[in-house]
């Protein structure tokens, strides 16, 4: 069966699909071929649940050795693979014995458990860019002159003590914001929104194969 | 606005004319800069510094005996608007597991999305294959870390302090964590490149890492780094596009001057 290894079967699989997403947005084929073309980007809402089992298979094997060899951190490995059972026999949608995702103890751990650490990783941020900021205002050019400058007018425009000491800032800074900041903004827009563009061409007539077994036969 | 013949209109839907036209033109010119690589006229390219930084890196971390570190971003690959972000950070995984098995380098790739893990794993396989180091290739280090996007951050940022990242390799779609995932590479001492073009955090990682690839150049790694004619000829088509886009931009705005909504209305066409 080395048929099925060629790399033509995923080129032509990709080329059948964009093209059933693309004409359908540009072209008039009236309502049946519209309900298919949303029926099949549905579609890959069930190939995303499959590969589910690809990541927790993938999560069982590096952390079960882990455990299993006792190596170092093993606990955390443990406490993981606990509690991504217990979620997930927890989330199971079998309503009559109390399961789902309005199950009290799903519902407990996801907002006691999840969302603050979620909140925590989040403001761990602030210290990162500070530390960032220290590093890149330093003046050794005059581009990096030119940035100590706009990062501290900014800084001054958004601390309410900065527009207290220096009422200036605030419209400085939001002239920077939205004028060089925007125009610039918008120019990368546009050539990555035309660099997807031509990277999709590139897929769509066969020629972009990285994602295909790193462009190999 | 503009009217068109109604046989097109019930054709094409309306508001979506220019687009198509657009699509066309650089279509048109994606094939025919493809055929003239293919001729032997290939056209020449800037250098991104970034893209030759990628070889400096892995060698770096080889000779440190630390392992490189290739994400692809957290970008759903059947995203429309960020999914291109996540094949272009997959062609730079294929380059870069090519080097690390010919260098004899331990890889890492952390992965968010679980639908990308059969598709970097095929890609990192496959590199190793074609070396003739399969025996060197670590399914392993091919970790899926968790779908909750600061799950996966902590869990990158652990990985890499603890093993001791040599290189960190970041070309895809990023979010809050990019900054994060910069700084502990900083802190690990390990050579950065990264690229996004995700607008809101191309600032952080030009801040924290030691070469970026800004917007467009991700998408174009891909076809720089095959080195093949072919691919290298479609990138002038994307100038194409942008010398179109200047050109719109400059006579929308002096016909803007002189009252005429011209080119706004043949944009909404």
């Amino acid at each position: 069966m080395s048929w099925l290894k060629r790399v033509e079967i995923p080129i032509a699989i990709t080329i059948i699909c964009a093209l059933i997403q693309i004409i359908p947005y540009f072209v008039n084929l009236g309502v049946d071929v519209e309900n298919f073309q949303s029926k099949f980007v549905s579609w890959s809402l069930v190939v995303g649940t499959g590969a589910l089992l690809v990541g927790a298979i993938s999560l069982l094997l590096i952390h079960v050795p882990r455990v299993t060899h006792r190596r170092q951190y093993w606990e955390y490995s443990l406490l993981l693979m606990i509690f991504m059972f217990i979620m997930a026999l927890l989330g199971l949608p079998i309503s009559e014995i109390g399961l789902g995702l309005r199950n009290y103890w799903f519902t407990f751990l996801y907002n006691n458990v999840l969302t603050p650490l979620s909140a925590s990783m989040y403001g761990i941020i602030a210290f990162y860019i500070t530390s960032a900021a220290y590093r890149a205002f330093k003046a050794r050019s005059l581009e990096a002159g030119l940035l100590l400058l706009a990062g501290s007018i900014l800084v001054f425009r958004n601390a309410p003590l900065g527009t207290f000491l220096i009422p200036a800032s605030a419209d400085i800074g939001d002239w920077i914001f939205n004028i060089p900041n925007m125009a610039v903004n918008r120019a990368i827009m546009i050539g990555g929104g035309l660099g997807a563009m031509i990277l999709g061409i590139r897929t769509l007539i066969g020629y972009e194969r990285g994602y295909l077994r790193g462009g190999g036969e | 606005m503009l009217s068109y013949p109604l046989y097109l209109s019930q054709i094409l839907k309306s508001g979506r004319v220019s687009g198509l036209v657009f699509l066309l033109i650089i279509a048109i010119s994606a094939a025919y800069f493809i055929r003239r690589g293919k001729a032997g006229k290939v056209p020449y390219i800037r250098r991104v510094s970034g893209l030759d930084a990628i070889d400096e890196a892995i060698g770096r971390a080889t000779e440190m005996g630390r392992p490189v570190f290739c994400s692809h971003g957290i970008a759903s690959i059947a995203d429309a608007t960020y999914g291109p972000q996540t094949i272009a950070g997959l062609s730079v995984l294929g380059y870069v597991a090519q080097l690390c098995a010919k260098y004899g380098t331990r890889l890492i790739v952390p992965i968010r999305q679980v639908a990308v893990y059969p598709i970097a794993r095929e890609i990192v396989e496959n590199a190793y294959r074609a070396e003739g180091k399969l025996d060197q290739f670590r399914l392993e280090d091919l970790v899926y870390l968790s779908g909750w996007q600061f799950g996966y951050s902590l869990g990158y940022m652990s990985l890499m302090r603890r093993e001791k990242a040599g290189a960190n390799i970041m070309i895809g779609g990023y979010w809050a964590e990019s900054l994060q995932l910069a700084e502990v590479g900083y802190m690990v001492g390990a050579m950065q490149v990264s690229g996004t073009a995700n607008t809101h955090q191309i600032p952080f990682f030009v801040v924290a890492t030691d070469y970026c690839l800004i917007g467009e150049e991700i998408y174009a790694a891909g076809a720089y780094l095959s080195k093949d004619p072919a691919m290298i000829g479609s990138i002038v088509a994307q100038d194409i596009g942008k010398f179109i886009s200047v050109a719109l931009i400059v006579i929308s705005f002096i016909l803007l001057l002189g009252g005429s909504k011209f080119i706004v209305d043949l944009l909404r066409w």
